[in-house]
């Protein structure tokens, strides 16, 4: 019957201050682009069912805060992810550069059991742009993930709603196999579940 | 199993020594004895140990008190769904009857302290407490019986049972699952809570003779099938009346059988309506906890202390404390427009209360799929709502029902926050129609009252204060008149402080008001002192006063002018790669901070003279410069505006001002308001910057240490206010509160409409109780949202989600007035803190001693907090405001503003930060406290 389970995929999205998280995010789950996303402040998350593989899956998209000076609160929300998502703004080589920070950042406060093969995806956005603007090519891009285990990559417009839903559907197919991967970690505790148990019971606890 | 044999069983007696053990009690002659059947009461046979042949062993020994079965005692009262909670996990709770049954014989000598009470006139009465487990382990009458008495007690007692006879077999006080029995003679007293908001379940501890209090009953009246059923008319017959919930009939029983004294010393208006019932009290009891009136008419004191501290302090306070509807008296004792917002807010209680009740009973679960359209697509519309599949992981089989279950209670518990907000705008809708009316101040005051009665503040169970009142008068801004005569009147700033944080500063739109809010920043932030140009002097001192502020600020405006002159022809560093990311930084924020603000939502070219900077004199056109720095900034960005630029302008001049610190996501929210507020001036609002960052730079240090700090102190408040709320955030993994991240980082910006967060910010900047009254703001809003959270809210993000999505929907004028009271019970908890410690070193042990047998304390200890509360050196920072530190901040500040790093390192130590917490790091295991 494992087929008919329901399963919550963790997604969480990163990458420098401006590049498009939030406005990616929004696009995917609530099909809506806007200018004026404010920054994100400390972390917030959206969720989106969808079906992948003749199963229904939630996915819950985690958006925090790109100045990596409020990365130490990561650590909190890393927790229990089953895919990370890379994004950077392919008009800003910086932002580019910053993609290796970005995913040993993670690797270190997430610490997945097998670091090796922890589903990454990057996305590339802000396409629609015109050309001349464009700081990073496709090619330099997926050499990067190339080298750095065969990384998904997808260039993607938030705004224009270009590649969005393709890129996520990929996103939730790696999360869902890293998530059947962990199952087989019967022993590793969820660090999030505590309580689980409890939600079923109504009584109040004072 | 009906008619179960009656037999013998010789080894029952009440003189078994496992009862004897027992302190309080020294039952000698337990037997009962036969008695009418014809009395109209419940009977019940005894248990029967040979009709349980497979009875595991630990319940025969529970009957092995039973007494022979021709002993038979009345069974006066039942009531399923008492529970006992042995741990705060609800998981935990005992669910089980508790009765009142009566004996032929008296089951207990007296003890000396209850000679000269009243005794029973029909042999002894006991409370008994038997958990459902035990109750099914008893022979079928009996248990049908419990249940049938139960199930009848809301329409009396006049149906009838055949002969037969109650039995209540003596299992040892705390002796298998918590089960007691009881003579009444024993009790020395009844410490009861009413259920409210806050506290779900009513409860009632019995105290017995000799200071042992027996485990607190919870009344689960939500649990109870009764309650499901309508409420039968009470027939002639029927003396109990089902009532609210299940404390008061059991109260009009006892009340029949013994002397009960409702003491004075715990006032009804407190406490959350904590009401103490002494048993047959001595005359000398009666005289410390009586004070002249006899305990049918409302009790009226206050206070909480010892009967051999202090004589009780006579205060009036209604009882009973909070009706559901406006009772007559109230209404006879009130003018109408009194008794129309004491209605209101208790109408707001009963549909909070209604529509939490209704959502919480696990019956109305499966109601949800077809609960109206509207209300799911309300809740959809969100953004997200469900959760389904989180618990399913763990359980396979079952896993879909356990998925609508969860989903359905997410669901739930944002219903029942729309419904309390929806009454509760209502309300407030209400209040301010009639707030204009002459007592508008008198109502004000109420309408506040009330309210903290809808939140159910919860001050510490060991507090001998009164709930402390706001002193806030929101809806009375300064005005403009009274602000101009402050200086000339020669008042100190401190007094300015206070004001202004008692009623607000006017709003900018308001002619003759648009100079009230800048000139009460400047002084709040440090960038003109109040007492520029001196004080006094009456009207004439105006002018003298009006010419020094404006030369102070033209001289402020030149050093700006410096410093963003320093950084703008350094063309050399504007060139390194980490300028431009700064640069980057501050540009792609600036572009998405409050666009849909009127100032800052023009394009670029409709306003290329606005009036911005008017102050500095500087032409507006380097902003051009500066987006040239960055080729492809605008890349997907919106546009710039004048302001948006000159918010940049500032930022990157603040960046430059404090290296150290540098540019801060967040600092562009702190700074948009402020903006506005000094006028669109640039220089101005930079000033404005460097005094709002003074007070709250240590949140954006560069290793967190100050936010970690915050947290950390916050979270110590809400274990020391509210321990159950700390309880279940803990739980549910949360005590890390880093869903309240976003609050305290940039003062709840985001969580209230620009205007609206201006009002605060006159509120928080003048540190007037606590430089640190941002945290009870905080706690106000988790107090108000505490029985959802509680409740509904199992998990981390669960909590996070919820508290993200209360942005824009709190109301900014009860907040501040919870939050007030919250501070100032705080404090008292402090002092009183203080005090019991002194007491201690003093040795005061007698004192204590005498305490305890009043009864009440070690009961009233024994909730909640621990008796001794430990109040960190953090949470006595809380209690430093202006007047402590702040003073030094508002004079000439020129010493600090040239020398950044001592500013620094002086607001740091403000703040509270030390360099130990600077290695504290955040991560899975909770933030360390004290």
């Amino acid at each position: 019957m494992a087929s008919r389970k329901k399963v919550l995929l963790k997604v969480i999205i990163l990458g420098d201050s401006g590049v498009g998280k939030t406005s990616l995010m929004n696009q995917y789950v609530n099909k809506r682009f806007s200018t004026q996303y404010k920054a994100t402040i400390g972390a917030d998350f959206l969720t989106r069912e969808l079906v992948v593989d003749d199963r229904v899956v939630t996915m819950q998209l985690w958006d925090t805060a790109g100045q990596e000076r409020f990365q130490s609160l990561g650590v909190a929300f890393y927790r229990g992810a089953d895919c990370c998502v890379l994004v950077y703004d392919v008009n800003s080589s910086k932002s580019f550069e910053a993609l290796d920070g970005w995913r040993d950042e993670f690797l270190v406060q997430a610490s997945p059991h097998d670091p090796e093969n922890f589903p990454f995806v990057v996305l590339g956005n802000k396409i629609d742009m015109e050309e001349s603007k464009r700081m990073v090519s496709q090619k330099r891009a997926m050499t990067w993930c190339q080298a750095k285990g065969n990384i998904p990559y997808f260039e993607t417009s938030a705004k224009e709603a270009i590649n969005v839903e393709q890129a996520f559907q990929t996103i939730a197919k790696n999360a869902l196999a890293q998530e059947a991967e962990t199952e087989l970690y019967a022993d590793y505790p969820d660090p999030i579940r505590i309580d689980s148990e409890s939600s079923q019971n109504y009584g109040c606890s004072c | 199993m009906t008619g179960a044999p009656a037999e013998t069983i010789p080894t029952a007696s009440f003189d078994d020594a496992s009862l004897l053990s027992m302190s309080s009690l020294s039952i000698q002659n337990a037997a009962p004895s036969p008695t009418s059947s014809k009395d109209g009461y419940e009977h019940l046979s005894a248990p029967s140990t040979a009709s349980h042949p497979a009875t595991p062993l630990n319940s025969s020994q529970i009957f092995s008190h039973s007494s022979p079965t021709d002993k038979k005692a009345r069974l006066l009262y039942c009531r399923s769904h008492v529970s006992i909670h042995p741990t705060s996990h609800r998981n935990d709770d005992i669910s089980g009857y508790l009765a009142i049954v009566q004996t032929d014989s008296p089951v207990s000598a007296p003890l000396p302290e209850s000679t000269g009470s009243l005794k029973p006139p029909n042999g002894a009465i006991l409370i008994v407490w038997v958990p459902n487990e035990l109750l099914e382990q008893m022979n079928e009458q009996d248990r049908e019986s419990y249940k049938r008495v139960d199930e009848n007690s809301g329409k009396g007692t006049s149906e009838r049972e055949e002969d037969g006879f109650v039995f209540i077999s003596l299992p040892p006080p705390r002796g298998e699952k918590y089960a007691f029995s009881i003579p009444l003679s024993d009790v020395y007293s009844i410490l009861v809570y009413p259920p409210s908001l806050s506290h779900w379940h009513g409860s009632a501890t019995l105290n017995l003779i000799g200071g042992v209090s027996l485990p607190t009953l919870y009344f689960h009246d939500d649990e109870s099938p009764l309650l499901l059923s309508p409420p039968s008319p009470n027939s002639p017959d029927g003396p109990i009346p089902r009532s609210q919930w299940g404390f008061p009939p059991f109260l009009a029983l006892l009340k029949s059988n013994a002397s009960l004294l409702r003491s004075r010393l715990i006032a009804s208006g407190q406490s959350r309506g904590a009401e103490l019932w002494l048993v047959n009290p001595t005359k000398s009891d009666r005289e410390v906890h009586e004070h002249a009136v006899e305990d049918s008419v409302p009790p009226r004191s206050t206070s909480r202390s010892s009967p051999t501290t202090s004589p009780p302090d006579v205060q009036q306070a209604p009882y009973p404390p909070k009706p559901f509807f406006p009772n007559p008296s109230v209404l006879s004792q009130n003018t109408p427009k009194q008794t129309l917002l004491t209605g209101l807010s208790t109408l707001t209680n009963l549909s909070r209360k209604t529509a939490q009740q209704l959502l919480s009973h696990p019956l109305a679960q499966p109601m949800v799929p077809h609960l109206p359209p509207i209300v799911q697509n309300f809740v959809n519309a969100s953004g997200e709502w469900e959760r389904s599949g989180r618990s399913s992981t763990k359980a396979a089989g079952g896993g879909d029902v356990a998925n609508e279950f969860e989903a359905a209670r997410l669901y739930l518990a944002r219903w029942a926050r729309v419904v309390a907000e929806e009454g509760e705008r209502a309300r407030r809708n209400e209040v301010t129609r009639h707030a204009d009316l002459a007592q508008s101040v008198r109502v004000g005051s109420e309408d506040l009252a009330s309210s903290l009665g809808v939140f159910s503040l919860l001050t510490s169970p060991n507090s001998k204060r009164p709930i402390p009142h706001p002193t806030r008068m929101p809806h009375q801004p300064i005005t403009a008149k009274e602000w101009d005569l402050f200086a000339a009147q020669r008042r100190d700033e401190l007094w300015v402080r206070r004001e202004i944080f008692r009623r607000g500063l006017p709003s900018a739109s308001e002619v003759g008001n648009e100079h009230v809010r800048r000139e009460g920043w400047e002084v709040l932030l440090g960038v003109v002192p109040w007492s520029v140009g001196g004080l006094g002097g009456g009207e004439a001192g105006q002018p003298k006063r009006r010419q020094e502020r404006h030369e102070l600020l033209e001289k402020k405006r030149n050093e700006y002018r410096l410093l963003k002159k320093r950084w703008q022809e350094e063309a050399d560093a504007r060139r390194t790669d980490s300028w431009k990311d700064e640069w980057h930084r501050i540009d792609v924020d600036c572009r998405r901070t409050d666009r849909q603000q009127a100032i800052y939502a023009v394009p670029a070219s409709a306003v290329v003279q606005g009036e911005g900077d008017t102050g500095s004199g500087e032409p507006r056109r380097f902003w051009e410069d500066g987006a040239e720095e960055t080729a492809g900034d605008q890349a997907g960005q919106a546009t710039l505006n004048p302001h948006i630029a000159a918010l940049r302008t500032i930022l990157m001049t603040y960046h430059t001002y404090r290296p150290e610190l540098g540019y801060v996501q967040g600092m562009s929210d702190l700074l948009s308001p402020t903006y506005v507020v000094f006028g669109a001036n640039e220089a101005d609002a930079f000033w404005g910057l460097v005094g709002i960052m003074q007070m709250l730079e240590s949140n954006f240090l560069r290793d967190q240490s100050g936010m970690k700090h915050k947290l950390s102190t916050l979270q110590q408040l809400i274990r020391v206010m509210d321990p159950e709320l700390y309880t279940h955030l803990e739980r549910t993994d949360s005590l890390n509160l880093f869903f309240c991240f976003r609050w305290i980082l940039i003062a709840f910006k985001r969580e209230f409409s620009f205007d609206v967060v201006i009002k605060l910010w006159d509120i928080l900047w003048t540190n007037y109780y606590s430089n640190d009254f941002v945290l009870f703001v905080a706690l106000a809003i988790l107090q108000s949202h505490r029985d959802v959270i509680i409740r509904y809210l199992t998990e981390f993000d669960e909590v996070l989600k919820y508290a993200n999505d209360l942005s824009g929907t709190i109301d900014l004028v009860t907040t501040l007035a919870q939050a007030e009271v919250l501070f100032l019970a705080f404090r008292g908890l402090v002092e009183d803190t203080d005090h019991d410690n002194a007491l201690d070193e003093l040795g005061e042990s007698t004192l204590r001693r005498r305490r305890l047998s009043a009864g009440s304390a070690s009961s009233l200890a024994s909730r909640g907090t621990p008796a001794r509360t430990i109040i960190s050196d953090d949470l006595r920072q809380c209690l430093v405001g202006w007047k402590d530190t702040g003073s030094g901040l508002s004079g000439e500040m020129s010493p600090q503003m040239v020398s950044p790093g001592v500013t620094s390192h002086q607001a740091t130590t403000r703040e509270g930060v030390s360099e130990n917490v600077r290695g504290l790091s955040i991560s899975s295991v909770p933030i360390g406290y004290a």
